[in-house]
Formats: structure tokens, C-alpha cells, sequence
């Protein structure tokens, strides 16, 4: 094991994740596309020269590869503002209240009048040839076990489009990712230690879920800034997965100890966990402000700080859920203890159940689509709730239901265990098999006993 | 005294901020900060403030090898105002015009290989702002520029109402003997992906690889950067607000398609390069304002053809075939006894052209009574014209000809490719 606090390791956190609302600029749907493109659009970038001669450095880097940009256009998702074919709308409110919400969280000081800036990219990504990204707060911070990450900045932008192929004279992109919400959370250099890194990441995750970023493979990207005392900062990006942070983290220490006199330079992980070569590191000098939209008066009215996944869910599971189900109910919008406290004879866990698990047994054991409204569970816990049907019973209601069936409740009832014992001794052969009683039974009281019930009887008559 | 561009420290009640002073207003301060994000703060919450560090420009860099090449042709490069050429102030983030030659081959290094560049600033003016009269002066400049011998000019300008420069250029340069192509980019050259470099340079090679002479307009021929159409002077116009193939032919083909690479493409007849002599240029800069544009709506009334009795000439944009609200059917068309006596008056002390708001199509009022009424009143067919270049005419003529009957005669006369003669098939494709 490395001594890390030896060589002076300091890692910082890019956090970039997509909301799950429309377009940050436009209001186009935040839908990626797998099936062929409506239209097929080449274009040529060059870089904005500078006032003092000069294009920025990264930029000219991008232009000198001399390539031309296929965009694919997907009419459902993409409209004159991808194409950079119209200016910009105004910012999508839901995205904005998002990032306040996070600014809220890590206690960063939001800004009172946000300006909304152009990063010049020449990688053919944009079709604009910039990303348009706000600074909406600054310096806040999180506690991650016990120890204090400073949260520097929290930006909004635009996600970029989706490289598809790239040969020697083209590259494709695809349209539809561009322009999807992005919150970027970004960590001062606090971190030391590469499992911690992985922590952090994880809770700022979290943070990001609670206010109602995407879940999944591609909606996360984190970029890691890993420094080590002597040597110049290196910036890393593409980290899919959060687990392999601590190895991409030893991986890079290993290769800048190597080499003598490294750059700081933006790196690229690959598939083995190491880096590569990806570009010079940019500069300040590649924003300018975007003029089409102008700045936005922020007002806090109205919004307040979010409560946080993981808090939402210690609640739950202090009723008696497990965290699976808490994890469910959280992602499906439930309010689970508004159910809870209406149906004060039903375990709780058992409402949880009926609430997530017996929708998905009904697509998966008998393929039928359900699509329940709040009302259908209040309708059928409520008969649980006061005693009128049995707990059994519920799965088969409900599929009923689903199929679109009218409910006889009646059929449903509880029917006493003198009377089941008196069926089964009626119909009870000592020739018959078990399973063969228990079928004549069920015949007549499917849904009204538990099969357990029946077992216990006929042993006691054997 | 803070100027822009200086590295501030700005103390307030609760932090401490360093970063460029950038452009602000009284109310507040504008900081980009070491990210290169910028961020505003309220003045009334600054306590202090304090220059760490004054700001020394940077030494523009020059094109250095900018020399004339006796080989290439000369074109001379007018600026009306658009931002065909900016560059960013990245320490402040300002964005601002170039006109200078090497300043523009630095940016579209294209360039050099195709031509020799001269440059002059005439006007520096958003299009919309553009009065006839800058017209008459940009006329003039050409004049001056063809005297120098230049080998054509290109023409920078706002794209809002650049078909009407254009149609104003063709009736003041009577026998113009070289090309004139006006170019304006739809997405301002401040960003890297502007449509602006792409029409410059197809410009340029279209002056210096045809014979085609008169006035012209570049810009994209679609989406893609591939391709730009040169479109008659007359028969152009917006179509879209935002799109870099905003601008169409209307009732006639473009005259060329051309590339990058100065690949031409002929799509329709034009006027060719005479020898030296053969052909006599004419500058009639003459421009009468007072001529109106009425487009005929339902619910109009005849106050609002009487609003034009002081004017010296009317364009109405009429319906369909060339049509407005001239008859009485029932109780509530009694108004439009009063438009047709109104037009009637009107017609006898001005010329009133007709053309239509359906842009594509030629106007014909032979076809319906309502039509034969407004012929009968006095009203002039503006044909196959657009509005725009029916109003531009008609301010000219009025302008340069004292006599109202040549006028109106002039006004049927296709002069410089305003009307034609036969409609091709071609609508919007």
C-alpha cells in the first residue's frame, strides 16, 4: 500500500450529471436515439482568432486535426437550436431550480445575477463550436465520513453531442444527447486517499439524485484533477463506473512517478484503467460570454432545500421497510408513509410490497401490463385494513384488476378455520395425496385460506 | 480608476473576489473570475475595491505575409456593418469587428490564395438601421472603388434588408461591367461555427473565376458547409429568420452554385464581362423616400390608403393574384365601396403598384371583377416582382425621373432582371 500522504496526493472531484428534464436551451425532449437518423447535416468549425492575434490554444489543437463534423439530426429530439441553426431560448426553469436546490444542499453561495458564458470547443461536439455553461454557486461544502470536502463550484451547461465514428476526414455526432441539463459539481483538491475519492463521488451522486438527475449508464461522467506534490495537476476524464476511482487514482500516481517531466495536460482513462494523452489543458481564455440569452435575476423564492435521498430513506426504512424497497419507493415518486399512516393494521413492509413488488410479479409471472392509479391500492388496502379480505388475496385482486375486471370483494373474505376443518374432513381420504386434498380445497376457497392453513389439518387427520 | 481588463480584488461583506474587471454597468461590477466564468456583483454591496494588477494590451499580432501577388486578382472589400470578421477579447470576453485586409486573411487564411484584398470601412451599422441614402453613398463608393481598377467588390452587410441594398445597387449602377456580390452571415463570426467564412470565400472565388458582371447575393445554399448560391440582386429575399439558408431565389433560378474550392456551377442566364469601352457605367443615385408598402388585410379601412396621399408612390401587397377588398356583398363589406373610391383618388396622383403577399407567383388582375376594378382605378401590375424590389424601383425611378408617365411606364419595363418574362417551375425546393 502506497504511503499517499507521503508523496502529497491531492485529488479533486469533477462531478457532471444529467437531469432528467427537457433541453437546457430549447425544449426538446432529453431522449437519447439508437435507430437512424432523420437528416444527415456537414459542417466546418474554425476558431474565433483573439484580439490579441492568437486562438486559444486548445481550440487550435481541435481545428488543426482538419476534420469535418456529420451531425445526425433525430426530428423527435432535436430541433433548430442543436442544429445552430436558431439562438438559443431562454434557460429551462426546472434545470435552474435543480442546481439552486444543490447549492442549497452543500451550502454554496449562490450567485444574484447569473451569466451565461461560451466555452469555446472545436471537437466538432457542438455544433455552436462552444458549450454554454452558467456558474450558478460557489464555495460550499459536503461531509463525507467525517471530513469536510470543499464544493468550489456548481455550474449548469449543455451536454454535448455524442461521437458516433471518426475516421481520418470525418467525424459523426449524434444530436440527440446535446443540449441535455447537465449539473457540474466541482470539489476542491481535499481529497487524499483514493478509496475517499470513491466516497465522495458517491455522496455527491446522491446529492444529484435527490434533485431529479438521471440515473444510469452514460447520464454520470467524472472527471478526476490528481496532483501529486513535485509534479504538474493532471486532469482525467471519462470515469464511468465509480468503482474503479481508487484504481484509475494508483494507476496515474504510478505513471507521473515514472515519468520525468510530465505536462499538465487532460488525460483520457481507457478500458484497462490507465490514461492517455487527450489534450493540453485549457485555459481561462477559451470563455466569452453567450450574448443571446440574457442574464438571469436569481430569486430563491420558492425554493427550498431539498430533502436528501438518503435521508428520505433512513425515514422509510425506520418504519420497517427494507432499503430496496425504501430505494424503490424513492425513485417511483411513492409516498409511502401517507399509506402507512391510513393503514395502521397492515405492516408496513407488507405495503411496500404491494406498492413496488406486485406490479412487477403481475408483468413478470402472468405478463400483464398494470397501470394503478393511487386510488386502486387505497381501494384494495383498505378491505385488507379492515380485515375483509386475506393478505393472499391481494395479488389476485390486484391482477384482476389489472386485466380490467370488475372486483367481487365477497369472494375475497376470510372463512373460519372451524369451517375450512370441517370441509377438509368432509372430503378427506386417507388414499388421497396431500397435494391432491389441498387442490380440492383450494378449488373451493382460493384466496380465502393460506395453503399453510390446509397442510396443518390435514397432518393432524393423517 | 478601474479600466476594463484590469485585475480587481473586490472585497464585500461576506467574500473576498479576484478576477478581470470586464464591461459593467453602474449597478454593477463584472468579474471574470481565474475559471473564465464570469460573475456579477451587486454595487451596493462591494465595500472596496482594489486593482491588483493594471492591464497592459498585448501587441496586436499582424499577418505578415500579406504582400500583393500581381497574379491574383484585386477585390475590393466594402463593410456596411454585420459581423462577417470579429474577434474575441478573450480577457474580457468582448467581441469586435475587423476590417483591416491582413486582419481578415488571418481569419479566413482561404483568402490569400484566391485574391488580393483591399478593405474600407464605409459604414459600421446593423441592416435594419440602413436609410435609402446609404444607398446613394455605398453607390458611390463603388463608383470610386471601379475607378481604381479593383477587379470586383464584395459587399459586407446585415442580412435583415439586404435584398433591398441589393435591388437599390442594381438601378443606381447602370452598366456595371464587374461583379458586385453582397455577403452577410446568419450566425455572427464570433463563433466558430459561423456561416460567414464559408459565403466570404465563395465570393471571392466567384469574383475571380467567372465572367458574371452585375450585383449579386452569397450565402449558404442549405444547412451544410458546403455549398453557397449567388442569387440575382432583384429576385432574393429572407425567408427564414435564423437559418444560414434563410435566403431563396423567388420566380427565378439563382444565377450559380458555388464551392469552396471555386467550383462553379451556372443554374440561369446573366449578364457577362464586355471589354473595356463597350459598356458605360452610369450612377444614378437619385432617391425619392416618400413611397409606402400597405399589405391588405381583412378589417382595412380607407383611412389607411388616404395615410399615403402625401406620399409620392404606394406599394400595395395585395392578395392572391393581386387583389383587396373592393366589393360590397352584404351588410358588412360597405367599407369597401370607400377603399375602391379612396384607390380610385389616390391612383390619380400617385403611382400604385401592386404585387403580392404571396411572394412566389406573378400578379394578374385580369382574372377576377375584383381585380379588372382595381386595374380599372389605376393601379399598376407589379408582375412577377417582390414587394421590396417593387418599393426599391419605385423609389429610384421617382427619384430620377421628373416625368409620372415615364415613371409608370418604367415602373411595367423589366429594367434589371425584376421582372421576367416566363416563370419557371421552381417553388420552394
Amino acid at each position: 500500500m502506497r504511503d499517499y500522504k507521503q508523496i502529497g496526493l491531492k485529488v479533486g472531484l469533477e462531478i457532471h450529471r444529467q437531469l432528467d428534464f427537457n433541453k437546457l436551451f430549447c425544449n426538446c425532449p432529453s431522449i437519447l436515439r439508437e435507430n437512424d437518423p432523420d437528416l444527415k447535416i456537414k459542417r466546418k468549425l474554425r476558431a474565433v482568432v483573439s484580439e490579441t492575434g492568437k486562438k486559444d490554444i486548445v481550440a487550435e489543437f481541435e481545428e488543426g486535426k482538419g476534420r469535418e463534423a456529420i451531425y445526425e439530426y433525430y426530428s423527435d429530439c432535436n430541433c433548430l437550436v442543436e442544429l445552430d441553426e436558431e439562438p438559443c431560448h431562454e434557460m429551462n426553469k426546472e434545470a435552474l431550480k435543480a442546481a439552486l436546490e444543490a447549492s442549497m444542499i452543500v451550502n454554496a453561495k449562490i450567485s444574484d445575477e447569473i451569466q451565461v458564458m461560451r466555452k469555446q470547443v472545436l471537437n466538432y461536439s457542438n455544433t455552436s463550436g462552444f458549450q454554454r455553461t452558467a456558474l450558478i454557486s460557489r464555495n460550499g461544502n459536503v461531509e463525507v465520513k467525517g471530513k469536510k470536502i470543499g464544493i468550489q463550484t456548481i455550474c449548469l451547461e449543455e451536454d454535448a453531442a455524442r461521437e458516433i465514428r471518426k475516421d481520418e476526414k470525418t467525424v459523426t455526432y449524434r444530436l440527440d444527447r446535446l443540449g441535455i441539463p447537465l449539473i457540474e459539481i466541482a470539489t476542491a483538491p481535499d481529497m487524499n486517499d483514493p478509496e475517499q475519492v470513491k466516497d465522495v463521488a458517491e455522496y455527491i451522486g446522491m446529492i444529484l439524485k435527490s434533485v431529479g438527475a438521471k440515473s444510469g449508464l452514460g447520464t454520470v461522467r467524472q472527471d478526476l484533477n490528481v496532483n501529486i506534490k513535485g509534479h504538474p495537476r493532471v486532469e482525467i476524464k471519462g470515469v464511468q463506473n465509480l468503482r474503479d476511482i481508487p484504481k484509475i487514482i494508483e494507476n496515474e500516481v504510478k505513471r507521473q512517478l515514472e515519468v520525468k517531466n510530465g505536462n499538465s495536460e487532460v488525460r483520457m482513462v481507457k478500458e484497462d484503467l490507465t490514461t492517455e494523452f487527450l489534450r493540453p489543458m485549457p485555459g481561462a481564455s477559451r470563455m466569452y460570454v453567450e450574448t443571446d440569452v440574457p442574464n438571469i435575476k436569481v430569486s430563491l423564492e420558492n425554493i427550498k432545500k431539498p430533502e436528501l435521498i438518503i435521508e428520505k430513506s433512513l425515514k422509510i426504512e425506520e418504519l420497517g421497510i427494507s432499503s430496496e424497497l425504501a430505494k424503490e419507493l424513492i425513485k417511483n415518486k411513492i409516498e409511502v408513509s401517507k399509506y402507512v399512516d391510513k393503514f395502521s393494521n397492515i405492516e408496513p413492509g407488507f405495503i411496500a410490497h404491494v406498492l413496488i413488488e406486485i406490479p412487477k410479479e403481475l408483468k413478470s409471472r402472468f405478463n400483464v401490463e398494470s397501470k394503478f392509479s393511487e386510488n386502486d391500492f387505497i381501494e384494495v388496502l383498505d378491505y385488507l385494513n379492515k380485515g375483509k379480505i386475506i393478505k393472499k388475496a391481494v395479488l389476485e385482486i390486484l391482477l384482476e384488476k389489472a386485466k380490467g375486471n370488475k372486483i367481487d370483494y365477497s369472494k375475497y373474505g376470510q372463512v373460519s378455520d372451524k369451517e375450512v376443518e370441517e370441509f377438509i374432513r368432509s372430503v378427506f381420504k386417507k388414499e388421497l395425496s396431500d397435494n391432491a386434498i389441498i387442490g380440492i380445497v383450494m378449488g373451493k376457497y382460493r384466496g380465502k385460506v393460506d395453503g399453510k392453513k390446509v397442510i396443518d389439518i390435514i397432518n393432524k387427520l393423517r | 480608476m478601474v479600466k476594463i481588463g484590469d485585475k480587481i480584488r473586490v472585497i464585500t461583506k461576506d467574500e473576498n473576489l479576484e478576477g478581470i474587471f470586464m464591461p459593467s454597468d453602474d449597478k454593477k461590477v463584472v468579474l471574470k473570475l481565474n475559471s473564465g466564468y464570469n460573475i456579477v456583483v451587486d454595487k451596493n454591496k462591494i465595500k472596496k475595491t482594489e486593482v491588483i494588477e493594471s492591464y497592459k494590451e498585448e501587441k496586436i499580432v499582424k499577418e505578415k505575409d500579406f504582400t500583393f501577388n500581381k497574379n491574383l486578382k484585386t477585390i475590393s472589400i466594402l463593410h456596411t456593418g454585420g459581423t462577417i470578421a470579429s474577434k474575441v477579447d478573450y480577457r474580457t470576453g468582448a467581441v469586435s469587428a475587423r476590417f483591416d485586409p491582413d486582419e481578415l486573411i488571418q481569419m479566413f487564411p482561404e483568402l490569400k490564395n484566391i485574391c488580393n484584398i483591399k478593405s474600407k470601412l464605409i459604414f459600421q451599422m446593423f441592416s435594419e438601421d440602413i436609410e435609402p441614402k446609404h444607398w446613394s453613398i455605398l453607390a458611390k463608393e463603388i463608383e470610386k472603388e471601379i475607378k481604381n481598377k479593383v477587379d470586383g467588390i464584395i459587399i459586407t452587410h446585415g442580412t435583415d434588408t439586404m435584398s433591398y441594398t441589393s435591388s437599390a445597387l442594381s438601378f443606381m449602377l447602370q452598366g456595371l461591367n464587374i461583379p458586385v456580390i453582397l455577403v452577410g452571415a446568419q450566425r455572427s463570426s464570433d463563433r466558430g461555427s459561423s456561416d460567414a467564412g464559408l459565403n466570404l470565400i465563395c465570393a471571392a472565388q466567384f469574383i475571380t473565376k467567372s465572367d458574371f458582371v452585375g450585383v449579386g447575393v452569397c450565402m449558404h445554399e442549405s444547412m451544410e458547409d458546403k455549398t453557397c448560391l449567388i442569387h440575382k440582386s432583384v429576385k432574393v429575399r429572407k425567408l427564414h429568420t435564423s437559418r444560414r439558408d434563410a435566403f431563396k431565389s423567388i420566380n427565378s433560378k439563382p444565377i450559380a452554385r458555388v464551392d469552396i474550392n471555386g467550383k462553379i456551377e451556372f443554374l440561369s442566364e446573366y449578364i457577362k464581362k464586355v471589354k473595356k469601352g463597350n459598356r458605360k457605367l452610369e450612377v444614378k443615385t437619385g432617391f425619392e423616400n416618400k413611397v409606402g408598402i400597405l399589405k391588405t388585410r381583412p378589417g382595412m379601412t380607407n383611412k389607411e390608403l388616404e395615410f399615403y396621399k402625401n406620399y409620392k408612390g404606394l406599394i400595395i401587397e395585395g392578395t392572391g393574384l393581386g387583389h383587396m377588398p373592393v366589393d360590397v356583398v352584404d351588410q358588412y363589406t360597405k367599407e369597401h365601396k370607400l377603399i375602391l373610391n379612396s384607390l380610385k383618388k389616390l391612383a390619380k396622383k400617385i403611382p400604385i403598384v401592386m404585387c403580392s403577399q404571396c411572394v412566389f407567383g406573378r400578379v394578374n388582375m385580369n382574372v377576377y371583377s375584383s381585380g379588372r376594378d382595381i386595374l380599372n382605378a389605376g393601379v399598376i401590375s407589379g408582375e412577377d416582382m417582390l414587394s421590396e424590389t417593387a418599393f426599391v424601383k419605385l423609389g429610384w425611378l421617382l427619384g430620377n425621373y421628373k416625368d409620372k408617365n415615364i415613371v409608370k411606364m418604367l415602373m411595367k419595363e423589366n429594367l434589371v432582371g425584376e421582372i421576367s418574362e416566363r416563370n419557371s417551375e421552381e417553388f420552394l425546393e
